[in-house]
């Protein structure tokens, strides 16, 4: 009356062809679902290192003089220094324009070649790290913010929000 | 390995042999009908929906300033995330047709006949827990559909008679669509809902494990029993077709994910407001009467169905070899497929 060759159970098959079928099953049925969980353990921890960037245009190379810098605002609020420092192959750099000290604002002194805190003599290299002043003995340093350089356009790569 | 043993059948005590025969209890040969495993196909998407819902009220949050962007932020910024809730929605879909399916094949086949008129009456319930779960969900994610569904719902439920502004007021948590309503609707999503389906899951099984599968006795089927243990045989069956709706509901999510309408809006009725698919019935009932008929008679509708076991008793009391059941079931059927598809030519058609 009925079909019934698609639906017959294997566990007809004894010895070892049986048991190597059951072990397949098992380890395909712990596959297909262990990756199903592994989708679920991803889910559940993400921003470890994935959280996505994306680009905001900050300013064009001819426009930024070495020696110039200029200010920009990221989604999240932050404020980053965006500096042409007229050396090496890749003069564009950008840090946060915060003091870790105690939150002034820094600026580009082309001369020193160097960021510089009004507030109490801080001063930081153009790796972002302090050189002088009380940054220097806690050892901080300015948060960078990565630059990408397409074209003549300068682009910062920011945080999703 | 004996040690342990000991250790835990003094903890369980539970005889093996008895766990054994109770798990694998003599199941009749047409279960090996795919026909007869529509029941197991709603039980193991509802587990789907269980895992999948649990994930996504991780980041699900239930109020209306931030419902939409946090559905939105799983939708399009955490890993997964649009996997998960595409599962969760086709998932959802996938349950609503086979508890269709299997009511129609219990329905058909005569399954819900005398000792099991309990056991449907527990399947109607069952059907409109897995509506209501569908309602619910839809309006959580706060976009167009689900504020004017939230809308369109509540003033149905106010003209019911006596009980239904009390009723609307207890849903939406006021008189009106308000700050309490999200929370509400998704504490009747995860919590009240999720607690009564898996009461009456547990009922629904254990009256089909005491009264056993209904066997059927075909005309030229010699009255030998032919049958087959539940487990491994059948629960292999159910493996199968797990694997199988997973796939299918995986190719789904990735070829159509889920995505956004616009945010709710109290002060636009988008033009084209719908429900979705399981509700087009009603919404073309509701179009084609008034509103206070049309809620008495889907009410009264859903009465009969509840008691169809008993007017199918009395028809059969009178009249052994009635086939009345067959022809009001296959009526009922078309009458549905004939509202639902009216309304989808109108919504998707008409204008």
């Amino acid at each position: 009356m009925y079909n019934y060759r698609l639906m017959n159970p294997p566990d007809q098959v004894k010895g070892r062809r049986g048991f190597f079928r059951t072990v397949l099953m098992f380890l395909s049925l712990g596959a297909s679902y262990g990756l199903a969980l592994l989708f679920a353990v991803r889910y559940l921890l993400p921003g470890r290192g994935n959280r996505k960037k994306s680009r905001i245009f900050v300013s064009t190379v001819q426009e930024l003089k070495p020696g110039d810098s200029k200010s920009f605002t990221t989604p999240d609020g932050e404020t980053f220094l965006l500096t042409n420092t007229g050396t090496g192959i890749s003069p564009f750099i950008a840090f946060s324009s915060r003091c870790p000290h105690l939150g002034c604002k820094v600026h580009w002194q082309d001369r020193e070649s160097r960021f510089f805190c009004p507030c109490h003599g801080g001063a930081f290299n153009i790796e972002g790290k302090a050189v002088e002043g009380p940054p220097l003995k806690g050892n901080q340093t300015l948060k960078p913010c990565e630059i990408r350089v397409i074209g003549s356009a300068i682009y910062a790569m920011v945080e999703r929000t | 390995m004996s040690k342990l043993r000991a250790w835990v059948s003094e903890r369980l005590p539970i005889d093996p042999d008895t766990l054994k025969e109770f798990g694998s209890e003599p199941v009749p040969e047409h279960l090996k009908h795919w026909w007869w495993c529509l029941g197991g196909t709603p039980a193991y998407l509802f587990m789907v929906q269980v895992v999948t819902g649990i994930l996504l009220s991780f980041y699900y949050i239930p109020d209306p300033v931030h419902a939409y962007e946090s559905v939105q932020r799983i939708t399009e910024s955490i890993p997964f995330g649009w996997y998960i809730r595409s599962l969760h929605r086709w998932s959802s879909n996938f349950m609503i047709v086979a508890v269709i399916l299997h009511m129609m094949r219990v329905f058909f086949t005569g399954g819900y006949r005398k000792p099991r008129e309990l056991n449907w009456i527990m399947g109607c319930l069952l059907l409109a827990l897995t509506l209501f779960f569908g309602f619910t969900g839809y309006s959580l994610i706060n976009e167009q559909l689900s504020y004017w569904g939230l809308t369109v719902a509540g003033n149905i439920t106010e003209a019911v008679p006596v009980i239904g502004p009390v009723l609307a007021d207890f849903i939406r948590g006021g008189s009106k669509i308000g700050e309490a309503t999200l929370p509400r609707i998704f504490v009747f999503h995860i919590g009240v809902l999720p607690t009564l389906m898996i009461g009456l899951l547990a009922g629904h099984f254990l009256l089909i494990r005491l009264h056993g599968v209904t066997e059927f006795h075909f005309d030229e089927t010699p009255k030998t029993k032919k049958t087959f243990p539940f487990f491994p045989d059948h629960l292999l069956t159910e493996i199968m077709l797990g694997v199988s709706l997973m796939f299918l509901m995986t190719v789904l999510a990735v070829a159509f994910p889920v995505g956004l309408e616009e945010k709710a809006n109290p002060l636009v009725t988008p033009p084209h407001i719908k429900p979705e698919w399981y509700f087009y019935f009603t919404f073309r009932w509701l179009k084609l009467t008034s509103l206070t008929f049309a809620v008495l008679s889907l009410g009264f509708a859903f009465f009969i169905l509840i008691s169809w076991p008993f007017i199918d008793a009395a028809i059969r009391k009178r009249r052994p070899h009635s086939e009345f059941s067959i022809l009001a079931g296959i009526a009922g059927v078309i009458l549905l497929i004939i509202l639902t598809l009216w309304e989808a030519i109108v919504l998707h058609f008409g204008h």
